[in-house]
Formats: structure tokens, sequence, C-alpha cells
């Protein structure tokens, strides 16, 4: 079936994650299993992707999460978000299962199911050569899964291309769930502007803004790399499953320079991005010869790296290819095994549990055993795999003191923020789970002056990362930012999230959006767009844990001092951070049990959800 | 003035797709890469990313190939157009082009590049420099061309 989104629709909720949130909750019906036909599995094209301006690239899946429960949502760049606009649509909407492996071929108006028997149980890399084979087209774009998601693996991702992935929360195990291989795309329709010379114009001078920042050269080199330095040298990058905060051993081994050296073989580019932070790379020699693949991120590059006590690339970019081609979720997989790696060291797993192998940290042969069982649902990483974070209740032995997670997300791999305040706090209060994609903070990391932070904040904010005041605000500005992002499909990269103060924002998004429809969107408006797609998956949240303010506290971890220099001593005080999620529930106009109170569902025009426009 | 024409290094190229984008909506006022006359090849499985557009080459195959005689070098810029008040869209010129620098778009009309009066957007546009609109005295891409 297919339907036209009232306009009124796109201006409350825009598109890509926002209006999957509101497709959500108006088509998930009550108290359905996460793996049941009824769940609901939604890709969603931003409201301005594949339209003339710069990193207009990003897809959002969501339906209810498998690995949580809850919330489940994951957004990816690439090529795939794009082509569906250009096939004629911007939301895909799917329901029920099928009785034998399918993929969908959407192209220019068009919806088939098509059978997918032929490349059931091929990795994703494979699936995709044998699509285009049998389409004789390279040019389609392709969503797929890998044995991961085949296997229910409870965090398995959504792949596009070889390494563009919507990682978490396991909407590849919904995907699974419902025999759906693949959603295959390829269109020839126009997107249409209303004022194409004002865009034109609009994007030539973002073009000009994201290619003039100190960022740019950097990014366009190195991609996110170049954050692990950053991290690891600033006392902030979780170690041996976030017991340490420093990883000596990385220096002169992990670095952004070796990979480039060493390993890379070509610099691309999701669409319209002028960033091209994504890498080729090819293992030359060792026991990993030949393996080749896309990425890896700072993501990877931290959660198999420092996250398992591992300091060498060849390890780090071997697990990225087999995780890849899985179609497994790095963040929760980087931190099951730094979890389990912990357990060993403290005597709590032994080798009649491992079924052999030693759990030392950074064993590459530990490493690669446990992707491969996790995939295949065998052995130790199998049950890990099924169970997500009930594997705890499963192992016992006060194994769940050392799992760090949040309303049942794996806490990512590769993120350990307990010395900062806003970040922290806008982390730890996300709807999904801990998440830096909606909660980093950049901006409060550089010392920028109060008075240049007033200026983009409107009120006093303190300069200093481990200061309070202001923070709870920054917090649920930067929330609300990135969930316009989201929902607009601009890559996070070119906007002022990262902490570059020229990229995009809201000033710029307004422009785009302004000149694609002929609306008068201000800054003002979209802000509130933000909070009020940010309430509507909260009330989603709500409706289906019941989890508010126990979901916002982060892991008892952050309430520990940080245990080396940089940063030694550091922590959240727990006291503190009570207080302060109190001023940010106030600010929110929420309870004090993280429920969105009437009159602010009423003001952001939530108080008649679910209401069925389409 | 020294003639120009577009230089092309695929290496430096990251199949952003920029080019057409705005190939588009320069010459149709639309977005829709299809309807561009400048294409990028991703074979995305070897990572390997080829632009391919007219080269204004300097005895052009597909002047000949043209029954309709729609297709003209301007002697004075060297540039190939098509001239569409001729054009019966064909399609001979595009197996003619050595380049695969002519194409087809959804409507099955032959789509080829103008250089937009000699201020092409898509190099414009280019952030790598893979696609650069150039000096024919610069010699051969690889060669000469600054890296960006």
């Amino acid at each position: 079936m297919v339907k036209d989104i009232p306009e009124e629709l796109l201006r409350r909720y825009l598109g890509g994650d926002g209006l999957n949130a509101y497709l959500l909750f108006n088509y998930l019906p009550l108290d359905t299993d996460a793996l049941s036909p009824d769940n609901v599995l939604i890709f969603g094209a931003g409201m301005l992707t594949g339209h003339c301006d710069v990193s207009l690239s990003r897809f959002q899946i969501t339906a209810k999460s498998p690995e949580t429960g809850g919330f489940g949502t994951s957004n990816a760049g690439g090529f795939f978000g794009p082509e569906l606009r250009f096939a004629g649509f911007q939301h895909l909407v799917i329901t029920g299962k099928a009785r034998r492996p399918t993929y969908l071929w959407v192209h220019d108006g068009e919806i088939e199911f098509k059978d997918a028997s032929f490349v059931w149980s091929k990795d994703v890399y494979e699936t995709q050569q044998l699509l285009m084979a049998k389409m004789s087209n390279p040019d389609i774009q392709i969503a797929t899964i890998g044995c991961g998601g085949e296997n229910l693996v409870r965090f398995a991702c959504v792949m596009h291309g070889l390494k563009r992935a919507a990682g978490r929360t396991g909407m590849g195990c919904v995907m699974g769930s419902k025999m759906l291989k693949a959603v295959v795309v390829k269109g020839s329709q126009s997107v249409n502007a209303y004022s194409p010379e004002r865009m034109k114009d609009v994007f030539d001078k973002h073009l000009k803004q994201v290619t003039s920042t100190k960022l740019y050269p950097v990014i366009s080199r190195y991609g996110t790399l170049t954050i692990f330095a950053i991290q690891n040298e600033g006392g902030q990058i979780p170690v041996m499953n976030h017991q340490y905060n420093y990883f000596e051993a990385a220096e002169e081994n992990l670095e952004d320079e070796i990979f480039e050296e060493r390993y890379k073989t070509k610099t691309l580019a999701c669409f319209s991005c002028p960033l091209r932070c994504s890498h080729r790379y090819r293992i030359k020699y060792g026991p990993y010869q030949g393996v080749w693949g896309e990425g890896p991120e700072y993501y990877m590059m931290a959660g198999f790296g420092p996250m398992v006590g591992n300091n060498q690339w060849d390890v780090i970019l071997a697990a990225n290819d087999l995780i890849n081609r899985y179609g497994l979720d790095i963040g929760s997989v980087g931190g099951y095994i730094g979890w389990l790696m912990e357990l060993w060291q403290r005597g709590i797993l032994t080798e009649r549990d491992t079924g052999g192998s030693n759990l030392k940290w950074g064993n590459p042969d530990a490493i690669m055993r446990l992707i491969n069982q996790m995939a295949h649902n065998e052995g130790l990483g199998g049950m890990v795999g099924q169970s997500a974070s009930h594997a705890a209740e499963e192992i016992g032995k006060g194994s769940d003191r050392y799992l760090y997670q949040q309303r049942g997300l794996m806490h990512e791999c590769s993120v350990g923020n307990r010395a900062s305040r806003a970040t922290a706090l806008a982390e730890a209060t996300t709807n999904r789970g801990y998440d830096h994609l909606r909660g980093r903070v950049a901006l409060e990391f550089f010392g920028i002056p109060t008075d240049a932070l007033a200026k983009i904040f409107g009120r006093p904010i303190a300069s200093d990362f481990q200061a309070w005041e202001g923070k709870p605000y920054m917090a649920m500005w930067q929330q609300h930012f990135t969930t316009v992002i989201d929902s607009l499909g601009y890559c996070k990269f070119a906007t002022v999230w990262p902490g570059s103060t020229g990229n995009l924002t809201y000033k710029e998004f307004a422009e785009t959006i302004n000149a694609v429809t002929g609306w008068d969107v201000t800054p003002q408006e979209l802000m509130v767009t933000g909070e009020r797609i940010w309430n509507l998956e909260r009330m989603i949240v709500l409706r289906e844990t019941g989890i508010g303010r126990e979901g916002d506290i982060p892991p008892r971890v952050y309430f520990e001092p940080n245990k080396l220099e940089p940063l030694k001593g550091e922590k959240l005080d727990r006291e503190e951070y009570e207080a302060r999620l109190d001023e940010y529930y106030e600010l929110r106009g929420w309870n004090k049990d993280g429920t969105p109170k009437q009159e602010t569902l009423a003001r952001l025009k939530l108080d008649e959800e679910p209401s069925h426009l389409i | 003035m020294s003639l120009k024409t577009f230089f092309v290094q695929s290496a430096l190229c990251s199949g952003c797709r920029l080019c057409q984008l705005v190939c588009s909506v320069a010459k149709e006022g639309i977005v829709n890469p299809e309807l561009s006359r400048v294409f990028v090849n991703r074979i995305i499985m070897d990572g390997v990313m080829l632009p391919c557009i007219c080269l204004n080459c300097e005895e052009p195959p597909c002047i000949p190939a043209c029954h309709r005689k729609a297709i003209n070098k301007d002697p004075d810029t060297g540039w190939v157009t098509i001239d569409y008040e001729r054009c019966t869209h064909c399609q001979l010129c595009i197996p003619a082009c050595p380049y695969g620098g002519i194409f087809l778009g959804p409507q099955k009309e032959v789509l080829m590049c103008d250089v937009c009066g000699g201020d092409p957007a898509c190099a414009m546009a280019c952030p790598t420099g893979a696609l650069r609109f150039l000096s024919r005295e610069i010699g051969t891409a690889g060669e000469h061309m600054p890296l960006s």
C-alpha cells in the first residue's frame, strides 16, 4: 500500500528519525514481542536526503528493539537513503513475516517481493555482489543482513555497502525475524525543489562553509580515526571493559597515520558528501594477509583496541572485516567481548565455560572466535548473541557487576565520558540507551569562552567540561539538535556536532528546508521540532518498557574514579548527577520520574498521539 | 584565452556524486543524478570510482556517428555540444564515444555535457580535484594536475 505523507506531518516530524518514530508509535500494536511478525520495521530517508546539499545521505531504521525490548533505532549513510528517494519513497513500513527468504525490490514507485534463497546464508559483501549480478546492475543500492541477522543475534545490524551500518539496537535481528534478507532500491525519479535557484545558492554556500573549517582537511584524510589520539591522550577512552581510561600500549601502535601508510588503499565518500571519511584497506602481510574491507571508524579502533586490551592494527582490521561481513553491531560486540575478558581476568569464566579459549586481554584468536560464535550461535559467544544483557543471568557468579548497560543496551565499547558533564548527562539520558550519536556535546571540550557559548546557547554555560553550570541545558540542546539532524538526513560531521563551529547548524538547515519546500521554517521552530520528536521517542520508551528515570542513570563505573592520568580520580558524583538530572527534567517539563508532563505534551502537540494521520 | 577541457583523475574520486547532483540542478532545475551530463561509475566492490564526461576530443568520433549532424565542435573553444533542435535521440553517438561520456536519461533522452558555457558546475563542486576544468596545455591529468 502506498500513501502520501501529509505536509502537516512532514512539518511536525520532518522524516528519517522523526517520522520513523511517529510511524512506530502509530503502527506498533501494544505488547508486541520484538521478534514477532507484528513488530514494525521502518526504513526512512531523511526529509532532505537526496536533495542538493552537502552530506545529505542518511537514512534511519526503526522498530521495537530485540536487544532492549524498547525503542530500536539506528542511522546509516551511503547511497541507500537517496536512492530510496529517487525510487519515489521516503519511508517503508514493513510488517508480518515471509515464509521463505525474501528481498524487497523497490524501484520507481513499485515494490516487489523477490525470492532471496540464493543469498540466504551469504555474507554481506557476497550478498550484494550476487544481487548486483542477478539484477545486472552495479548501481542498485542494497541494505542487507548477514548471518548475524539470519541467526537472530540480538545485536545484528543492517549493512549497506561494505561498512555503512545501521548498527545499534538490533535492527538486523528484526529483519532476520521477518525472513527479510535485503531491501534493494533503484530509482530514476527526480526530487523536486520549490526553488532550484535558491537551493543551488544554499548549496554553494554550505559547500564553501564545510570545506573551510579546520576539521575538513583532517576528517577528509583520516576520518574519525583521528579522534583516537585525542580520546586516549586525554584519558577518556574505555580500556579493558572500562577498568582504565588511558591505554599506554596504543602509543606508537594505534595511530591514524600508521593506518594511512600501511593499510589504506582508497578514500571514499557517501552521497553528496565532500568530507569523504571512509577508507578502503587491505592487510598486506602477516597472519591476516589479504583481508580487505572498508572502515574502520574510531568506534571500531577503540572498541577492538583498548576496550579488549589489543594494540595491533591487524587484529582491529581483521575483526572489522568479520563483523561487517556478518552484519553485527560493533558497539555491542566490542562491549560484550570486553565484558567476557574481564570475567576471565577475575576468574569468573574459565576454559570450561569458553570451550578451551583463553580470553586473556588482547588475544586475537579469542576475539575472532567469539565473533564467529556470536554470528553462528555457537558456544559462549552464541549464548551472548542470543541473550544480550541477560547473558549475565546465564553466567551468574556476580558477572552482572561488570556488565555495563542502560535500558538493556550494551554500553558503547568506545565511549567513556565520566569526566565530562554535559556529554555524560546527554548520552546517558538518550532514549535508546547510552548514545554518543545523540548526546556527545563536543563543544564542551574545547574550552570555548563563556561569552561565545552564551551566543550559541542563549544562556550562561561553563567553559570547563568538568563544571556543571548550564550543562543540563547544553545536554538538552544537543539532544534536540542531533534529533533534527537525523530527521533531515544530514551527516553529523557536516554540522557543529563534532565541535566544528563553522559547520552547519539550525540556520543552515532552515535555509535548505525553505528552498526545498517553500516553507518559512525558523531555527526556533526546528528546535521545537527536535524537542517534539525527542518527547515522542520518550513516549515510545515508556509505553514499551515503563523505564523512566532509572534508565537515565549511567552505569556504575561512571560514579567510580578514573584510575589513570590524565583525569585520574575524575568521576561523576552520584548526588550531584541526580540533582542535575532533576534540573534537566525540569528544563524539559518532565516529572522527576523521567516522564513528560501532560502540559509539555500538549505544548508540543503530542497529547493527541497516536493520531493516525497516515 | 587558452582552450579548456575536463581532466579526470579517478584515483582522487571519492564517488560522492556531487558532480551529478549539481549538474542535474544546473541543467534541469531538479535533483536527479540520472539526468546528469556527468556520471560516476561506482564499482563499489572493487572500490573503483570512475567519473565519465565528454572530454571534448580533438577529433570527436561522436560527430561522424551522428546521422543528423547534430553534434558540433566549436572551432574557437574546442567544446563539443549537441544541437537539440536537430537531435532525435537516436543514441548512435553513445557507443561512438570512447570515454563513455554521453548518457541516456530515464526518458531515453541523450544527455551530453555543454560545459555550462565555460563554467561547469560539476568541476566547481568536486571536492577532491578528481574532475577539473583546465587548460588543455596542462597535458595529461595524472602527471601534471595539482593534487588537492
